[in-house]
């Protein structure tokens, strides 16, 4: 087993990259994979929180950077899916405690155990970035559809492509298809039309998202939502499954609330 | 192309001291018999009178010195004789010699001829037809291949074509002028080292804002009618126009009608 190395990166700050990078693991874990999910986010741990598993750390990497502790003992094992683990940041430390060179030996050592290793990249561009993108092999570019967020987006692909990641692929995170058809809000291919890069999914606006967030527990395990479906699409992409994309438009015209009716009555629409 | 242009120099010329001028786009280009000795050569040069040397502002004039071995003496008198007391804007000294170039490298002159400036050609007389693609080549152009992404910058003395988007946050200062092939939404600066003579094309103008020699000017899509329209962009009398592409906008327009559109 070798493990693909795939970063969760997107240079703004807020749009969603912790989430993905939960809802993600947790999504291809359900498909049968090892996953681990690592916390790159020296200082600013969030991961360890929105998985539920913030209670259950002991040792953060930066104790297996430093030799603390064993990497067996500072993974968190979640008990509700099988095959998937955190390696939680440490939250007193600043991002100046890891370098490139180290990020790649953990990776490195991570590899043989896991199919998947999902890197939760800080914002900015500074030092985090740099580390986080050093031990990965692919790039999930997450962005909102505002013009802040896809400008630093397209900062960050310039930036992971001089650094010869590839694939680099877009989410694009937040979409809400009633503004777009009002004119409000950039379009997909708005979007598409800057980044130039292959788009693995588009996830739309949804409440549960915050719910899940409160409550510690990835979408992808349990609930039923536009958001849960499209980030169970996007790991299925990750797979190599040809999944079509979600037909948001009828979720702006019938409205997310009966949208999300439709899922939970059982009409699902991918 | 050769032409008689001093007229007191052509009355100088003997079968014995044969010299020949030929208009360029820098001015005058003088080439010095090699059949002379040094000191008849200047004696020659000395001879001819200040005003002959004299050209219209900006202009100068590089000596040909073909196959001769110039000599430190020849140079220095050169410089003492003719440049400094005729007050002679020298702006080449050309030699197919290579102990000629080195020596005037190692006194610090110039041994190659400025690059050719279209615009500056055609005001002097020369028409374009007769540039010379080797000249052409030496105009500085950095040619970008693929778009530009928001932090990447371009800075050069010459002139930058893109041949894709210039995004968002990407920038480009060039010294020359600046062809955008795709969408112009980052930040340009053409003439940025304080040159007018220069332009900006965009393939889809969509910046808020454009850069030329020391002007700068705002755009919008409501103020600007070319918004996201085909624009080249000068600067005319030290005010920025834009001109639509309408010629080119007509076709795309032509061909979408056959086509059934862009999309597929």
């Amino acid at each position: 087993m070798s493990a693909r190395v795939i970063v969760v990166t997107s240079g703004k700050g807020g749009v969603g990259k912790t989430t993905s990078t939960a809802n993600i693991a947790a999504a291809l874990a359900k498909f049968g994979k090892k996953v681990v999910a690592v916390d790159a986010d020296v200082g600013l741990r969030n991961l360890d929180v929105i998985m539920g598993l913030e209670n259950r750390v002991v040792y953060n990497f930066i104790d297996v950077i430093e030799k603390a502790c064993k990497l067996s003992a500072a993974l968190v094992k979640d008990k509700r899916v099988p095959g998937l683990y955190l390696l939680p940041a440490a939250q007193t430390r600043t991002k100046d405690a890891v370098n490139p060179e180290q990020m790649v030996a953990l990776c490195e050592e991570m590899k043989p155990d896991f199919d998947f290793i999902l890197l939760d990249c800080p914002a900015g561009i500074e030092g985090g970035f740099k580390n986080a993108a050093a031990g990965a092999d692919e790039a999930l570019v997450v962005t909102t559809p505002e013009i802040p967020a896809v400008r630093d987006a397209d900062r960050i692909i310039g930036m992971l492509e001089s650094m010869g990641k590839s694939p680099i692929r877009l989410i694009i995170n937040r979409l809400r298809p009633n503004m777009v058809q009002d004119g409000d809000m950039l379009a997909k291919d708005d979007i598409l039309d800057v980044l130039s890069i292959e788009l693995i999914g588009v996830v739309p606006e949804d409440e549960n998202v915050i719910r899940a967030t409160n409550n510690g527990e990835p979408m992808t395990m349990t609930l039923d939502s536009p958001a849960a479906q499209a980030y169970l699409n996007i790991a299925e992409r990750i797979l190599g499954r040809d999944v079509p994309l979600m037909d948001l438009e009828s979720y702006a015209t019938r409205g997310f609330l009966s949208s999300i009716k439709r899922f939970f009555t059982g009409k699902r629409k991918r | 192309m050769k032409i008689p242009t001093l007229n007191l120099l052509k009355k100088l010329r003997k079968p014995e001291t044969h010299m020949e001028l030929e208009r360029m786009h820098y001015g005058i280009k003088i080439f010095l018999p090699e059949n002379l000795s040094e000191d008849e050569l200047l004696k020659l040069l000395v001879r001819i009178p200040q005003s002959a040397y004299k050209l219209p502002d900006e202009q100068g004039i590089s000596l040909d010195f073909s196959g001769r071995e110039c000599s430190r003496r020849l140079i220095l008198h050169m410089i003492n004789s003719i440049v400094w007391e005729k007050n002679v804007r020298v702006i080449a000294w050309l030699s197919g010699n290579p102990a000629s170039v080195k020596l005037f490298k190692a006194a610090g002159l110039s041994t190659a001829e400025p690059p050719l400036n279209i615009e500056s050609a055609k005001s002097s007389g020369t028409h374009e037809k007769n540039i010379q693609p080797e000249k052409l080549i030496r105009t500085k152009a950095k040619i970008v291949f693929g778009s530009m992404r928001s932090g990447h910058k371009v800075e050069t003395e010459g002139d930058v074509i893109v041949w894709g988007h210039l995004n968002p946050g990407a920038e480009i200062i060039a010294g020359g002028s600046i062809f955008i092939a795709g969408k112009l939404s980052g930040v340009v600066h053409a003439g940025g080292f304080g040159r007018e003579d220069v332009f900006v094309y965009a393939g889809s103008f969509e910046t808020p804002q454009v850069r030329i020699a020391n002007k700068l000017c705002f755009a919008d899509e409501k103020s600007t009618s070319s918004w996201r329209k085909s624009v080249l962009i000068t600067l005319e009398e030290g005010t920025p126009v834009i001109r639509g592409n309408k010629f080119l906008q007509r076709t795309i327009m032509k061909s979408q009608a056959n086509t059934g559109g862009m999309n597929e």
